[in-house]
């Protein structure tokens, strides 16, 4: 299994740098799932967008015909099962490819996560460090479109099961007390459930922030009852417009909850804390990452693109 | 960055995370706890927060060693084995099972499934090993089961285990073997990482070459406090395995122990097994191991009241001590939380004066409701009751007549109006009380200690906790309940071919306590509107998962008859009742009423029923109009 080397700071200035192999989309049916795509010029030689056989509302549709139109090669897994394999195989064609045809000695791929599961995130990040690359090593650049505010959910979502993300159960000694990192999002009492689920010795919430107040009154009032659960010292506010900066912070608390505690992280809220949990496990593989399924038909809500992109670059050695 | 606990809510009564000498410092001991200290296998059935965990590291030798209670002395000398607690949870069971890919086989799996199990028994009896040797002790610790080894002993035993148990030392000690424990944690992740990077052909002829992959947890454990034993001089001396959370164990475990051939049936005398478990496991058969044939097996312990009365003197001995350790004196509940209009042992006298008198707060209730309800006049007509004189004729008569209907009385006047609907109320002096307090919290320590904390914390009246602040501190310590009842995961199925409308726990409790809530309110007065309903075989399986798991955190109690074992084989035919904190939400008496099969109970509820029938559901903005 191959290591994170490195997480960097991501711009969109690498864009007219980068020569990438292959550009990973997603068809959901949020607005902003094709609007990275569609507003930059990529240089990207393989284009593969990945939809679902269900919940095709909203821009589904839309954003299937604008990457179909575009000349991305379409795929739709029938589940999980098959979008693994799919990931799995995908990537070792790419590298077959770029072995046999290219003097290459980096591979460079670009994700938009914006309309991503965390299942399928976690899947590609597993796929990556699989991958047999000999001495070519893999660069990752993660992009995700922020969002304009939409209004959460009406009521609370129904969950179907909850528990590590495939690959990410992590490892570490039933005898040490179990804190738990929750980053809360907004869908009401979302993270409580999870964190009674869990039953952890500790608890410490993240906190996203530098965004519209409406998100910061929507998160609050989602989370009215996991405050009472968590020392007001513990909750850490994080900058959702940094997500490098955000990477260090979990990673130095991390580092120190180590020394004495298991490390569970439950990451609710943007995509970008969600990939900074994935990425801090596989650099220290005693840390699960975990995640709540709902049920299929959850109301789905519509995000549009407020305009900004942001990222991380991920060096796999 | 400090990791230290600090008083949030939630860390103030959470025993998994404090160590067996912090749980010593709060300690009460109650007959549960005295049926565990006994010298036999033993079985702790109840729903989360009932205090299993808690029951289990007070039986460690670094809890009771450092425990102040008059009644310590007596059970140090009780506990003459030595304890293993043996913990896991949720996250722990779900590292194990995610430990190996899909690509292994089911034997391949139960090895590192059994090895992880193995090392973390393992680690725990040298932890209990290295306690007793330990020649620190502070002021406040007794001389309680230690025992003196020399260093070559120590070296000798150490050496001996290990080799037994495939470990290599780096020094010759209990500590080394400790240490070498947690490697082999590691080394078990390593290896099936190895494994899973590797073609499965072969593969189970490689782990077979490896040995430590095939110990056997008990043959180990027996063989090393043999060793330890005898180089103490305490031949034959008793161990106990503390087997917490049974419900999250591999399931070859509860077969192992709790299955028709438990081997507890055929284990070592020196051996005594003590296991928690929550109160329904579908895959498991208790009435296998309570056989009244054999003396091996289980003696059952509930930590649960299916009477609201049942578990008062145990929540009071809690309260008291809490309020010790605040410095507040009193010498009944009553004294700070004041009386409760559900407490059913108040006795009328006759007078002015009594409670039923002409300016007692039941009069009033009854008066008013006659007011307002014509279904409530044709009933007291019907028994030929007449309000002016309530607190007339014997206590005998009052019990047939009038105690019987108070609680109704009070909920149905307090949320019933002119229009037979829902009335919203703010602070209604309902829901506080001694009695009710402790009702409600169902004995359960957890939230005892945590809803006391909170309403501690605010200022006494009079050396009074004020009606309106247990009223505020009841209803949100309820709304935190239904709040974690809502994100219970649970697998619905995408048809729903009972027509049963239930999508998760919390919409199968809201649906039971809206049925109650018009049965007391709405409907027609009844002076026995059910309160508890039977699991009756229309139940789907589907309705009987979540029931389960709804028992399981205790929104729902089982009720059993005389004859029922308290050890639940199958919920079909059982009774059960809401937990009275719901009460607070659903508007309900705190009593144990009849009973009515769920299947009548979901077939009325059912929405495409638009008649009279259908309850109404119970929304947040009715909750913030309370």
């Amino acid at each position: 299994m191959k290591n994170i080397t490195s997480v960097n700071p991501w711009h969109l200035g690498v864009l007219q740098e980068t020569e990438y192999d292959c550009f990973i989309g997603t068809i959901g049916y949020e607005t902003r799932a094709i609007f990275f795509a569609s507003e930059y010029e990529l240089n990207a030689s393989k284009r593969i967008a990945i939809g679902f056989s269900h919940n095709n509302v909203m821009h589904y549709k839309k954003n299937l015909a604008w990457y179909s139109d575009n000349a991305f090669e379409i795929h739709t897994p029938k589940d999980n099962e098959e979008f693994k394999v799919l990931a799995n195989r995908y990537l070792q064609e790419l590298l077959s490819y770029t072995q046999e045809h290219t003097d290459r000695s980096v591979l460079n791929i670009c994700i938009d996560i914006s309309s991503i599961t965390r299942y399928r995130l976690a899947t590609w990040i597993e796929a990556l460090r699989k991958l047999d690359t000999g001495a070519i090593s893999v660069t990752v650049d993660f992009v995700y479109s922020r969002a304009k505010f939409s209004s959460p959910p009406h009521e609370s979502i129904i969950n179907r099961s909850i528990g590590p993300l495939p690959g990410f159960a992590g490892w570490a000694s039933p005898n040490l007390p179990l804190t738990v990192v929750v980053g809360v999002g907004y869908e009401p009492d979302k993270a409580l459930g999870s964190v009674l689920f869990l039953d952890p010795a500790d608890c410490w919430a993240f906190i996203p922030a530098g965004h519209h107040k409406n998100y910061s009154d929507a998160i609050e009032s989602a989370n009215e009852q996991l405050w009472e659960f968590i020392d007001p010292k513990k909750k850490i506010f994080y900058d959702v417009q940094t997500p490098f900066n955000n990477y260090l912070k979990l990673d130095a608390f991390v580092y120190g909850a180590l020394k004495t505690n298991r490390v569970v992280l439950l990451p609710f809220g943007p995509k970008t804390f969600v990939l900074s949990c994935l990425l801090l496990a596989c650099q220290n593989t005693k840390v699960g990452v975990w995640h709540v399924k709902s049920a299929k038909n959850t109301e789905p809500l519509d995000r549009e693109p407020n305009g900004k992109v942001i990222g991380l670059r991920a060096c796999i050695g | 960055m400090s990791h230290a606990n600090s008083p949030s809510l939630y860390e103030a009564f959470n025993a998994r995370t404090l160590q067996p000498h912090e749980v010593a410092k709060s300690f009460i001991p109650s007959e549960p706890f005295k049926r565990l200290v006994s010298k036999n296998h033993t079985i702790v059935v109840g729903p989360r927060g009932s205090g299993k965990t808690t029951m289990f590291k007070m039986l460690q030798q670094p809890a009771l060693e450092s425990w102040d209670h008059p009644e310590a002395d007596e059970y140090r000398k009780r506990v003459d084995y030595s304890s293993v607690y043996v913990g896991t949870d949720i996250n722990w069971k779900l590292q194990v099972d995610s430990l190996v890919g899909n690509d292994f086989s089911e034997n391949e799996k139960n090895i590192f499934s059994k090895t992880s199990f193995t090392t973390n028994v393992l680690h725990s009896l040298v932890s209990a090993m290295l306690h007793r040797l330990s020649a620190d002790r502070t002021e406040n610790e007794i001389e309680y089961r230690k025992v003196v080894l020399t260093s070559k002993k120590e070296s000798e035993i150490s050496k001996a285990i290990a080799s037994n148990w495939c470990l290599d030392l780096t020094l010759p000690s209990l500590l080394s073997l400790k240490q070498s424990l947690s490697d082999r944690f590691n080394k078990i992740h390593i290896l099936s990482s190895i494994e899973a990077h590797k073609d499965s052909e072969g593969r189970i002829d490689r782990l077979s070459e490896i040995e430590f992959l095939h110990l056997n947890y008990l043959d180990s454990v027996k063989y090393a406090i043999e060793v330890f034993d005898d180089a103490i001089d305490q031949m034959g001396a008793r161990w106990a395995l503390l087997f917490d959370e049974m419900e999250l164990a591999p399931e070859w475990l509860k077969n192992q122990l709790l299955s028709s051939n438990s081997l507890i049936r055929s284990a070592d005398e020196r051996i005594l097994f003590k296991l928690s478990i929550s109160l329904y496991d579908k895959d498991l058969e208790f009435s296998n191991i309570l056989s009244p044939m054999s003396k091996h097996d289980f003696d059952p312990i509930a930590l649960w009241y299916p009477k609201h009365n049942d578990g008062f003197t145990f929540s009071n001995t809690l309260w008291k001590s809490i309020l010790d350790r605040r410095n507040i004196k009193y010498g009944n509940p009553e004294d700070v939380l004041g009386s409760s209009i559900f407490d059913y042992s108040q006795k009328g006298k006759p007078g002015a004066d009594s409670i039923y008198g002409k300016n007692s707060a039941h009069r009033r209730r009854f008066e008013k409701l006659q007011e307002i309800d014509e279904s409530f006049v044709e009933y007291l007509a019907s028994r030929d009751i007449d309000l002016s004189e309530l607190d007339a004729g014997s206590e005998t008569d009052r019990a047939k007549k009038i105690r019987k209907i108070i609680a109704i009385v009070a909920v149905r006047e307090a949320y019933r109006n002119r229009d037979k609907k829902l009335r919203s109320r703010r602070n209604t002096d309902l829901y506080c009380g001694a009695r009710t307090f402790f009702a409600m919290i169902e004995s359960n320590p957890r939230w005892l200690i945590a809803i006391s904390n909170k309403l501690l914390s605010k200022e006494l009246k009079a050396g009074k906790i004020p009606e309106s602040i247990q009223n505020e501190e009841i209803f949100n310590a309820a709304i935190r309940f239904m709040a974690m009842l809502k994100t219970i995961p649970c697998t619905i199925p995408e048809e729903d071919e009972h027509g049963e409308n239930v999508k998760s726990v919390a919409d199968l409790i809201e649906t039971i306590g809206v049925f109650f809530m018009k049965k007391v309110i709405l409907d027609d007065f009844s002076p026995e509107p059910p309160s508890s309903f039977v699991v009756d075989s229309k139940v789907s399986s589907t309705v009987i998962d979540l029931l389960s798991k709804a028992l399981n955190v205790g929104a729902i109690i089982y009720v059993p008859n005389q004859s029922e074992s308290i050890l639940l084989d199958d919920l079909t035919g059982k009774r059960f009742r809401l937990c009275y904190l719901l009460s607070v939400i659903y508007k309900l008496p705190i009593r144990l009423g009849r009973a009515i099969s769920l299947s009548s109970i979901l077939s009325e509820s059912k929405p495409s029923q638009k008649n009279e029938k259908s309850p109404p559901k119970v929304t947040r903005s009715l909750f913030d109009q309370l």
